[in-house]
């Protein structure tokens, strides 16, 4: 530990640029997700300490804001999986050329816009 | 044996190669779980008590939740790690941060899994 490491380039003195958004899109979404673990985690003591406490995590849930952490959840979810999709096809050797990267880097985006609608479209109706 | 910079084990540069590989590997599975969990749930609509109960004592729901649970946080303990590694230095306490995260995320599996096992059984 004699000598400083150097660390990732400093966010801020970038331009902001579609593929370097989505790269710190999926990260904030993948912190997101790891803290809403403990939202999953709640929910399943709740349901394990009986229907009074259980009761009382479904109120929470249904209240305007618990629906806006689970919409929020839902939006990260489904932006990190779309987004990690591509990933995975960067990491088997697929759409790894610059035109490539921005147009999935759209249909990421599109295809997370309409799964969210569609999930609480399911969810409500 | 090649030398390495100060503050990086020999230990942990080797197993950069199995780290990425995991990362994957859990994704996939994280990927297969979730949406089926998620389908699942949106489709049942309304969740009361007995519905909710009746569903996770399903042995197969339990044994993919349990999956999804140990395999997901699995994967974000990966995740944490390098995004720690990116933007917190050594001497500010990296290894510490790392540590205290992996750990949490250790805890919360252990709790989510007591319960898990506490319904379904």
């Amino acid at each position: 530990m004699s000598k400083p490491r150097p660390l990732s380039p400093h966010l801020q003195v970038y331009r902001p640029q579609m593929t370097s958004m989505l790269s710190i899109a999926h990260r904030a979404t993948g912190v997101v997700l790891s803290t809403g673990t403990l939202l999953l985690c709640a929910w399943l003591v709740s349901l394990s300490m009986g229907a009074d406490s259980y009761a009382t995590m479904s109120g929470l849930l249904a209240h305007p804001l618990g629906q806006f952490v689970l919409f929020g959840y839902s939006v990260a979810l489904i932006y990190h999986a779309m987004n990690g999709i591509r990933h995975l096809g960067w990491d088997l050797g697929f759409g790894l050329t610059l035109p490539l990267v921005y147009r999935n880097a759209y249909i990421v985006l599109i295809a997370s816009v309409v799964l969210t609608v569609a999930l609480w479209a399911m969810v409500w109706f | 044996m090649a030398e390495f910079p100060a503050g990086i084990s020999h230990r942990r540069r080797i197993s950069g190669v199995s780290h990425w590989r995991w990362q994957r590997f859990s994704a996939v599975a994280v990927l297969a779980l979730m949406s089926y969990f998620t389908i699942l749930l949106a489709t049942m609509g309304g969740l009361d008590y007995d519905s909710a109960t009746a569903l996770i004592a399903k042995p197969y729901n339990a044994i993919a939740l349990a999956i999804l649970l140990v395999v997901g946080l699995y994967h974000a303990a990966l995740g944490i790690e390098v995004v720690i590694e990116d933007y917190v230095s050594l001497q500010r306490g990296r290894r510490m941060f790392i540590m205290l995260v992996k750990f949490d995320l250790f805890v919360i599996g252990l709790i989510s899994l007591w319960a898990l096992a506490k319904i379904a059984l």
